[in-house]
């Protein structure tokens, strides 16, 4: 339900653009929220209740097929939503306390698992940098 | 040599330029006044205040003042240049006060005097622009001057950068501005502004690494040099000339622990804001 908090036990998602993406690299920039917007979006990987790794991947494949334009070096990025966390709040300078959040969305498109990384602005590079350096995997977008 | 011609105030002017190089307000200067001082890149020059022409024998010692004027000067260099200013009084010509010029990161100045006094000016792969008060431009006119595209901007790029992978960069620049121009709808295109500030900052510090390149939802340049976890530069490259920078650098005095911070400045000014925190060491190119 909407704002239900993810449990740092559980893993998110989060779509990098090519254009955030150099040979298979995802820079920092991929974990900027859009200027205006109150979060980081992300897709709550426990939420789609698959149970294998490879069918979670192809369900995220086509969700964001669907959503957006998902070029060549587009890729997906995995993490924990505890670590992250974690790892941001011991790392930053100022302690920073991320929340992950349960936010479906209904439209445009519908995206049920979607949420959102709370607490991160547009001009938190160095934040951006610490939740880059906490993705556990990375995956190619299309495949 | 440059000809100097000279108003009734003694301003240094440039000869009548016969190609443009680069349009900017009031003024400009041609790519053969460029090549002109590239042809003696270890060899200073000096222009002596008024109506002498510069010449490279007279390097080091003054003339005498010739005319009693104020003017403006305008200095513009391009990297690896320097530029020393001197100001000295009209009755002594045995010293310099000397007003230098970072020409790494202070790449263009408007320098303006009231009272009459003689500039020496010494300089290498550098040129002097006339500037009055209607016309003096600051590296904002620069780097915002007319006629150039993005396109062009990325494909002058291997040409004009003095890096080896200049090349490597043009092309990713263009894959970049091809996402970006399919994603219009979703998000923004590239910043032309967040470019210009991205390559003048590349052709300023030559130095450096090839880094990562991408784009930030604003379609801004977002640049990363990283040798490791622990150590990372990264430049985000704003249209208005800002750079917000953050830097993971190994703590020296402690091992395992790791400093990190951000800010913002200019791009003139990045690299010497960062260099304290150690990135030249492990951002620059080897060899």
């Amino acid at each position: 339900m909407k704002g239900d908090v993810v449990p740092d036990a559980h893993r998110i998602a989060r779509f990098c653009r090519p254009k955030q993406v150099e040979r298979d690299e995802i820079l920092g920039a991929a974990f900027l929220p859009r200027v205006g917007e109150p979060y980081l979006s992300v897709n709550w990987v426990e939420f789609l209740d698959l149970g294998t790794e490879q069918a979670e991947l192809q369900e995220l494949r086509t969700l964001y097929g669907r959503k957006f334009q998902v070029g060549a070096g587009a890729r997906i990025a995995i993490l924990n939503a505890g670590h992250l966390r974690s790892w941001v709040r011991e790392s930053s300078p100022d302690r920073r306390d991320l929340e992950v959040l349960h936010e479906p969305l209904d439209a445009p498109e519908q995206d049920l698992s979607h949420a959102g990384v709370f607490n991160v602005r547009h001009d938190d590079e160095l934040i951006a940098e610490l939740m880059r350096q906490a993705v556990s995997d990375s995956h190619p977008a299309r495949e | 040599m440059l000809d100097r011609a000279t108003n009734h105030q003694g301003a240094l002017e440039l000869r009548e330029p016969r190609r443009a190089l680069r349009p900017f307000s009031g003024t400009e200067f041609t790519e053969e006044d460029v090549d002109r001082f590239a042809e003696f890149p270890q060899t200073p020059w000096t222009a002596n205040h008024p109506g002498t022409r510069a010449s490279r024998t007279s390097l080091a010692q003054p003339s005498e003042v010739h005319a009693v004027g104020t003017y403006t000067a305008t200095i513009l260099h391009f990297p690896e240049a320097w530029v020393e200013v001197g100001r000295l009084p009209l009755t002594s010509f045995t010293s310099t006060a000397a007003f230098s010029f970072k020409s790494l990161t202070e790449p263009l100045t408007a320098y303006r005097h009231e009272t009459p006094f003689r500039v020496v000016l010494r300089g290498q792969n550098c040129f002097v622009i006339k500037a009055d008060e209607a016309t003096a431009f600051t590296e904002r006119d620069y780097l915002e001057g007319e006629g150039e595209s993005i396109e062009a901007m990325i494909l002058a790029a291997p040409s004009s950068l003095p890096v080896p992978y200049a090349g490597h960069l043009s092309r990713r620049l263009i894959d970049l501005l091809t996402a970006s121009r399919e994603e219009a709808e979703a998000e923004p295109e590239m910043s032309r502004s967040s470019l210009k500030w991205f390559l003048y900052f590349i052709r300023s510090n030559s130095q450096l690494a090839c880094p990562l390149v991408g784009l930030s939802p604003e379609g801004n340049i977002y640049a990363t040099w990283r040798r490791s976890r622990d150590a990372l530069f990264s430049a985000h490259f704003l249209p208005s000339g800002l750079v917000r920078f953050v830097v993971f650098t190994p703590n020296p005095r402690q091992r395992n622990a790791v400093t990190r911070l951000s800010g913002a400045t200019t791009a003139s000014n990045l690299l010497d804001t960062v260099r304290p925190h150690g990135v030249l060491s492990w951002a620059c190119r080897e060899g």
